[in-house]
């Protein structure tokens, strides 16, 4: 009996033993920071990117974003929205569905391109998922030593310095922009009509002979005043009605299609060209005028600025500053007016005449 | 025992340890070195036209969309042409992109040819070729990596009748200044077959500016540039040799502004006449040059020569112009030398290398020098000489 307890007691001591020691689930939990997440997974933890997130969500997209694949997705963050207007995830569910996921896939292109692989010039064209055209422009600036910290701009719209860019995932790359892109379907007659804002520009292009051509020329660069600029030099619906053409010099009212002459400009291509400010003989010229759209980014305070400088050369083949109109103009609220890009043109909204009409007489 | 072990080794080492090459040969080979000669400042008016980043395709396969697809032979990643086209290839030089084909790249060279080395020049088949050129991407993807829609646009698609051991200098040249129209411009040169003295150093002259380029060339006197570029399309040849005194040059007495002959601008593919100077001028130098040794040639508009028109800054403009060959300093150029080109460390147009047991050693070379709208270029060719004894 002593014996029978004995063994019992020493078989419950081991077994108790045995089984006393707590047993950890030794599986660690997934590390979210270093396992390779696909781009619809990175958009979907970043607050920067709450409101890309809610727009891909809304259009169906974030998904196709978790899908195996090699993507390149450039992705306007919560600043960049802002800018635009859309400051809340109510600003984007009052969007229209379609016209938003156009935009979206604009937004992103067949294969993984990181900074360094993008050859070393002005508007490579790419395809966009939506469809038309992409124009990735290395700029001669640079905002560091290596190479992967050249000034890249998409469509004139800035990719972000630092760890903003060449995002690597498993799906693709992510490079973070300054300004969402802008592509709106049509001819750039057509996004001037539906412009309320641009209703005197309209009246004057077709008063003045260039209506049409803004459907039909390609490419087209246009700087179109908005209806603030017309009325503060006294020009409203009706004098404009009354107008007579060839009372006004060539130039008056056709620098702003650029006098129709094949252009394809962005904001951000004088920089990209020079790294600086544009010189004069490079800008865009029309008859006497140069007209130099500059951009300059200062990374210390992340702003950008782009005054838009018209020159004159006079006789002896120097440069003046212009001499019928304002020094400069500039984008309309900034750059989000700028590089409005339709199927045949680039449209920058302007918020002042660059020649004074009065000045511009025979 | 050991020693038959021995002996079994060697031999399997003997018999595989000779090296089996492959010698690359071409039959009845012409020889071809080929310039990119198109130059343009990107400006916002002109930043949607191709760009002068080329790619040569010779005897090209096209697909369906007329997108090349392979060729028989390929001179990628060719840049725009250096301002001094050295004797023979650098071969430190290990950069993808080429101021001239074969530069670098590892193709069949040239042999010695009448004395001449032509390292510089590649052998390709001689007969009738189809030559494309196309613009490709600035980037170092080879050009039949690119993505098809990369591969650019063809700016010549020509061809071209190569013979049997010729040499030949071809451009890419700009035709017409105002529309911007390329050409390709094939020269068989003929230094090869002609008596030179290897006491002489020779040099021919072209101006291969496109047509109309004096005429429609900007006007207008930029505080900034240097003054002095822009040359008519007939001008007259002189040349100084000079030597460094102090901190100056200073012409050899004897040899200052002494005429050559004439530029004329011509996109005629023919050999000019080679004018000459001699390898030694200066007796007071144990007729070695150890340096500091530079040639001048100064161009002057019809009706002018150096006496006439002592002061340039006052001619009017595309009189005057002139290039120092040699070390004539770093700066861009000013008015009176507004072209400078370093050539041969030392001795500009000579070749100064360490020959035999002489350190440096001088020899007498061929050159050409072209003036392509507003930009020289100097192309030197050497004999063959001696290899150092150290």
């Amino acid at each position: 009996m002593n014996y029978i307890f004995k063994i019992t007691l020493f078989l419950a001591t081991v077994g108790l033993l045995a089984t006393g020691c707590k047993k950890d689930n030794l599986t660690a939990p997934v590390d979210r920071t270093t396992v390779p997440r696909t781009i619809g997974e990175f958009i979907e933890n970043n607050y920067d990117l709450s409101l890309l997130r809610a727009a891909l969500e809304k259009t169906g997209m974030l998904d196709t974003l978790k899908q195996p694949g090699s993507l390149t997705f450039y992705a306007p963050d919560n600043a960049a929205f802002n800018a635009m207007g859309v400051a809340s995830k109510a600003d984007v569910d009052k969007m229209n569905t379609d016209s938003l996921r156009f935009m979206l896939r604009f937004h992103g292109m067949r294969n993984r391109y990181f900074i360094t692989t993008f050859p070393d010039q002005l508007d490579n064209k790419f395809s966009s998922l939506a469809g038309p055209n992409l124009y990735v422009s290395v700029g001669k600036g640079s905002l560091g030593p290596a190479k992967e910290d050249r000034i890249v701009y998409v469509n004139g719209t800035m990719i972000m310095p630092g760890s903003k860019r060449n995002i690597s995932l498993v799906n693709g790359v992510i490079h973070i922009l300054r300004r969402p892109l802008k592509y709106t379907v049509g001819t750039v007659q057509d996004y001037v009509a539906a412009d309320t804002s641009l209703t005197l520009f309209a009246a004057i292009m077709k008063k003045f002979g260039y209506w049409d051509g803004l459907k039909t020329k390609n490419p087209l660069t246009v700087f179109a005043p908005a209806n603030a600029a017309f009325l503060k030099y006294g020009l409203t619906a009706d004098s404009i009605a009354r107008m007579v053409p060839d009372n006004f010099k060539q130039l008056a009212f056709g620098v702003y299609p650029l006098l129709m002459k094949p252009a394809h400009v962005f904001s951000t291509d004088a920089n990209a060209i020079s790294g600086e400010t544009v010189s004069q003989a490079n800008g865009i010229l029309v008859d006497a005028y140069s007209i130099c759209p500059n951009y300059t980014y200062s990374a210390y305070n992340n702003q950008e600025d782009s005054p838009i400088w018209t020159y004159i050369k006079k006789g002896d083949g120097q440069w003046s500053v212009n001499d019928a109109g304002p020094v400069t103009v500039r984008y309309k609220g900034g750059l989000i007016n700028a590089d409005h890009l339709t199927a045949n043109g680039i449209v920058h909204v302007i918020d002042d005449l660059i020649f004074n009409p009065a000045k511009m007489r025979k | 025992m050991n020693k038959r072990y021995f002996l079994f080794i060697a031999m399997v080492v003997t018999m595989m340890s000779c090296r089996k090459t492959e010698f690359g040969n071409v039959e009845n080979p012409a020889y071809l070195r080929v310039f990119n000669c198109l130059d343009f400042n990107i400006t916002l008016d002109n930043k949607d036209a191709p760009q002068p980043y080329l790619t040569m395709l010779i005897d090209p396969v096209l697909d369906a969309d007329g997108i090349p697809e392979s060729a028989a032979i390929i001179g990628d990643f060719l840049d725009k042409r250096g301002e001094w086209a050295r004797p023979y290839p650098d071969a430190v030089n290990t950069t993808t992109w080429q101021k001239e084909y074969p530069g670098t790249l590892k193709v069949m060279a040239g042999p010695i040819l009448n004395g001449y080395d032509l390292s510089s020049w590649a052998q390709v088949p001689s007969g009738k070729h189809r030559i494309i050129f196309r613009t490709r991407p600035y980037n170092t993807t080879p050009f039949f990596s690119l993505e098809k829609n990369l591969r650019g646009v063809s700016l010549i698609d020509t061809t071209i009748d190569l013979q049997t051991r010729e040499v030949y200098t071809m451009h890419v040249l700009e035709r017409d200044y105002l529309t911007r129209k390329t050409g390709l411009y094939l020269r068989n040169e003929n230094f090869v077959k002609q008596p030179f003295s290897d006491s002489m150093v020779y040099v021919n002259f072209y101006n291969l500016s496109s047509e109309g380029f004096f005429k429609y060339a900007s006007q207008k006197i930029d505080h900034n540039a240097v003054p002095n570029r822009k040359i008519r399309d007939t001008m007259s040849v002189f040349y100084s040799i000079t030597r460094m005194k102090g901190l100056q040059f200073e012409p050899i007495p004897g040899f200052n502004g002494l005429p050559m002959g004439p530029v004329i601008r011509s996109q005629q593919s023919h050999v000019n006449p080679y004018y000459n100077f001699p390898l030694f001028p200066d007796t007071s130098a144990s007729r070695v040059f150890t340096g500091n040794i530079g040639q001048l040639f100064r161009f002057y508009g019809q009706g002018l020569t150096p006496e006439t028109a002592v002061n340039s800054s006052y001619l009017p403009q595309g009189s005057y112009s002139a290039l120092g060959v040699g070390d004539f300093g770093y700066g861009s150029g000013n008015q009176y030398v507004p072209f400078r080109i370093q050539a041969d460390l030392r001795t500009g147009l000579i070749v100064s290398v360490h020959s035999g047991a002489i350190n440096p050693r001088s020899f007498a070379t061929v050159n050409t020098i072209e003036y392509i709208n507003e930009k020289m270029y100097v192309t030197t060719i050497q004999r063959k000489y001696a290899p150092p004894v150290y």
